[in-house]
């Protein structure tokens, strides 16, 4: 077992003339490498914060976050994101194939290597045929099947969601959550995400960190340990998952 | 320090800077055309604090206040009246979208020929050139009421009439602003143009006589007043429009 | 209804007012004060088949376009720069703005002494407010960039030149388009402006010498082509700008 992310002591305050706001408190947590890692807990608890410290866009006031041996400063090489708000993190000036293109210009790659890509990542996504299209034809679900294309495009080793599929509807949410299965199936890409869906943690992960209280520490990590495949039918019927789906929100209630 | 200061401090460091650097290279100037600042700052103190004020400002003022305050009712009222019937828009918004095409300046040849060069004419075309845009954000305005709106007070049998006047004008009251705005730009542009070319009284006039007479620290004079004029001008419509308005922003939280 | 359906109604309203026009003109009052639509729309016809006529209207196209070019070129350097630094924004907020709202008519006489009624003094009127317009528009839409874009490319490790050209200013672009679209209505009046006040060549001083000389035909004649350009001018830039950002809301209706 390699561990791909080490979360160590990390601690969170945001500091501002009127008020000091302390977010985390030593928060540890070691991500194993091609986990799926779901974190929980209540609205405004510093879900977010954490993920956007794991992404290396702000920098945690104590401890820090170590990605392949090194503290990292700044997103670290073989990440990946895709955010909730997926209008907003696509460019609606550049069709599909030339938003899945744009991480790649930093990656020396040739003109068909790129091509491939580009075809494997949104065939993968189940969106081949739509590379000339721009973002805003195509419906919700399959714009943020274009965000994960583009993640999966340059091949990365940590892929980061954050509430990837809150502004779906449920329909789109299942076909997105099986998606997000097969894709760490098939590249074995360490998965964190954020997720308000007690029931989609449960249903994706590997493992849950349960964050609680004011500043927020780790309270619970569950081990969910639900043969693979999955399917939204049989595991979500499975009595194990009720078990855990009630443990998770036991613990996210604070009870 | 607060933030009022800083920020009041942030906005005023470049016009400071602006101004001392134009006092200091002016200084020892002797090119005609650019004379000493010192030098139309004090002219400036003799001619418009206030000796001249009621001979050339306040005339102009009160042509464009009237004037503006003709055109921009007139474009409420035919704006929103023509907004609610779609025959009478499909006849005449081509029509003001032709003369609104004009530029506004080129309408004051035509007026002269029929008021000649006096005060009525300047509030006539003044009136006139500014009616349009008015018109045109007030129509677009009143037709794009909120239709949820339009059901609800339907619902609540108000005649069509009180519809326009308690839920369409209001609510088209940000666009009618903008058109506002446009007018009164035109507003004093026209005002401006019809003293300099109808010589005689008036700012612009002033500014034309003594720059064709090469008195050329009066010219700057008044072309500082003019610009502070406009200025002015800018900040009473929008003490006016954060007024009458003050429901828009203070629902969309934007900043006063 | 069905007359409606056969002709636009505006062409029925355009002949409804040729035809009031023409009544008008004829009328005792009026004297010689209001040329007959015939009249003037003969004298519009004749003046079209003048070489002299196309020569001020390009003229007047020209010191538009000049001035145009210019501003944009100078504003929108000034404008990205201003938008990437937040003490640059707020410092310029208010002297840009101030210039903004005065109109360049009120610096015509004092630039009539410095370069007198040529085509240069109407370059710098139509310039000037160019300049204005363009740069807060720029700045503006410059800072205006999604954040979360801006954060999605960082995580992607792309740098910040590439977030300027990739997120900036296509972000920018859709204010700079509706600058644009003013300023190309600006530059006609500008340059119009600069020759029936100023002086300087083309229709607005050809419209400056039939009005002095009193031919009203001629006069109205002016006024009219003037009508036609400004229109065809913001029917042409109405028809451009959805097709250039053509992702934003409004052009995707």
């Amino acid at each position: 077992m390699t561990v791909a992310i080490h979360i160590d002591d990390v601690s969170m305050t945001y500091v501002s003339p009127k008020a000091t706001n302390h977010v985390l408190e030593k928060v540890s947590y070691e991500v194993e490498e091609h986990h799926f890692v779901s974190i929980v807990g209540p609205s405004g608890v510093g879900k977010t914060t954490l993920l956007r410290l794991l992404t290396g866009l702000m920098k945690p006031s104590g401890g820090q976050i170590v990605v392949d041996g090194k503290a990292i400063d700044g997103p670290p090489e073989g990440l990946a994101v895709v955010l909730q708000d997926y209008t907003r993190s696509l460019m609606p000036w550049l069709t599909v194939e030339k938003n899945i293109a744009l991480p790649l210009v930093r990656q020396k790659l040739s003109k068909e290597e790129r091509r491939s890509r580009i075809a494997s990542s949104l065939e993968e996504v189940g969106l081949t045929g739509n590379e000339k299209k721009y973002p805003w034809q195509l419906s919700g679900g399959m714009q943020q099947r274009v965000s994960i294309a583009r993640a999966l495009a340059t091949r990365p080793s940590i892929l980061i969601m954050d509430e990837p599929f809150a502004s779906v509807d449920a329909q789109t949410r299942f076909g997105l959550e099986d998606l997000v299965l097969k894709v760490r199936d098939d590249f074995g890409i360490t998965t964190l995400m954020v997720t308000h869906d007690i029931d989609e943690a449960v249903y994706l992960s590997d493992e849950i960190i349960v964050l609680h209280g004011k500043p927020a520490q780790v309270i619970d990590q569950i081990e969910v340990e639900l043969e693979f495949p999955r399917t939204q039918l049989d595991t979500r019927n499975n009595p194990r998952f009720t078990e855990l789906r009630t443990r998770v929100y036991e613990k996210v209630q604070g009870l | 320090m607060n933030s009022r200061l800083v920020r009041f401090l942030v906005g005023a460091w470049l016009p400071i800077l602006l101004i001392w650097l134009w006092w200091t290279l002016s200084a020892d100037s002797t090119n005609p055309y650019w004379p000493p600042l010192e030098q139309i700052w004090q002219r400036f103190l003799e001619l418009w604090v206030f000796e001249q004020v009621p001979i050339h400002v306040l005339p102009s003022l009160r042509n464009l206040f009237i004037g503006l305050a003709i055109g921009v009712s007139a474009g409420i009222l035919i704006g929103a009246h023509i907004g609610l019937s779609n025959l009478a828009a499909r006849f005449i918004i081509p029509v003001v979208d032709f003369i609104r095409s004009i530029p506004s300046i080129a309408l004051i040849p035509i007026f002269i020929v029929f008021f000649g060069l006096e005060g009525e004419m300047r509030i006539a075309v003044i009136a006139f050139a500014t009616c349009f845009p008015v018109l045109l954000a007030t129509n677009q305005g009143v037709r794009s009421t909120d239709p949820t709106l339009l059901d609800t007070v339907r619902a609540l049998r108000f005649s069509p009439f009180q519809i326009l006047w308690k839920v369409r004008l209001p609510a088209a009251g940000p666009q009618v602003f903008s058109g506002i705005q446009l007018s009164v730009l035109i507003g004093f542009i026209v005002m401006i143009g019809s003293e300099i070319l109808g010589a005689g009284f008036g700012i612009g006039a002033f500014a034309k006589i003594t720059a064709d007479s090469f008195l050329i620290v009066d010219a700057w004079t008044s072309t500082i007043l003019m610009g502070l004029l406009g200025y002015v001008i800018y900040l009473i419509f929008r003490a006016v429009e954060r007024f009458v308005l003050r429901w828009y922003y203070a629902a969309n939280k934007l900043e006063m | 209804m069905s007359v409606i359906k056969r002709f636009p109604p505006a062409l029925i309203s355009m002949t409804v007012i040729l035809l009031l026009w023409q009544w008008a003109s004829g009328l005792e009052s009026m004297g010689s004060m209001l040329p007959s639509a015939t009249t003037t729309l003969s004298t519009l016809w004749t003046s079209l088949q003048q070489a002299a006529t196309w020569q001020s209207i390009g003229i007047t196209l020209l010191q538009g376009a000049i001035g145009l070019v210019l501003g944009v070129f100078i504003a929108v350097p000034v404008g990205l720069l201003l938008g990437l630094s937040r003490f640059g924004y707020y410092s310029t907020q208010f002297t840009l703005n101030f210039l903004r709202v005065i109109p360049p008519i009120v610096l015509i006489p004092i630039l009539l002494l410095i370069l007198g009624p040529t085509s240069q003094m109407a370059v710098f009127i139509v310039a000037w407010p160019v300049f204005f317009i363009m740069a807060m528009q720029t700045a503006y839409g410059v800072r205006d960039t999604d954040p979360v874009l801006l954060e999605t490319m960082r995580c992607y490790r792309l740098g910040v030149a590439r977030q300027i050209f990739h997120a900036r200013i296509p972000s920018a672009a859709p204010f700079m388009a509706l600058g644009l679209r003013i300023c190309v209505v600006v530059a006609v009046l500008g340059s119009t402006v600069a020759g029936l006040i100023g002086g300087a060549p083309g229709l607005g001083q050809d419209l400056y010498y039939a009005e002095s000389l009193g031919l009203t035909a001629e006069t109205f004649a002016i006024v009219m082509l003037l009508g036609i350009i400004g229109m065809v001018i913001s029917r042409l830039v109405e028809w451009a700008q959805p097709r250039i950002v053509f992702w934003t809301a409004g052009s995707r209706a």
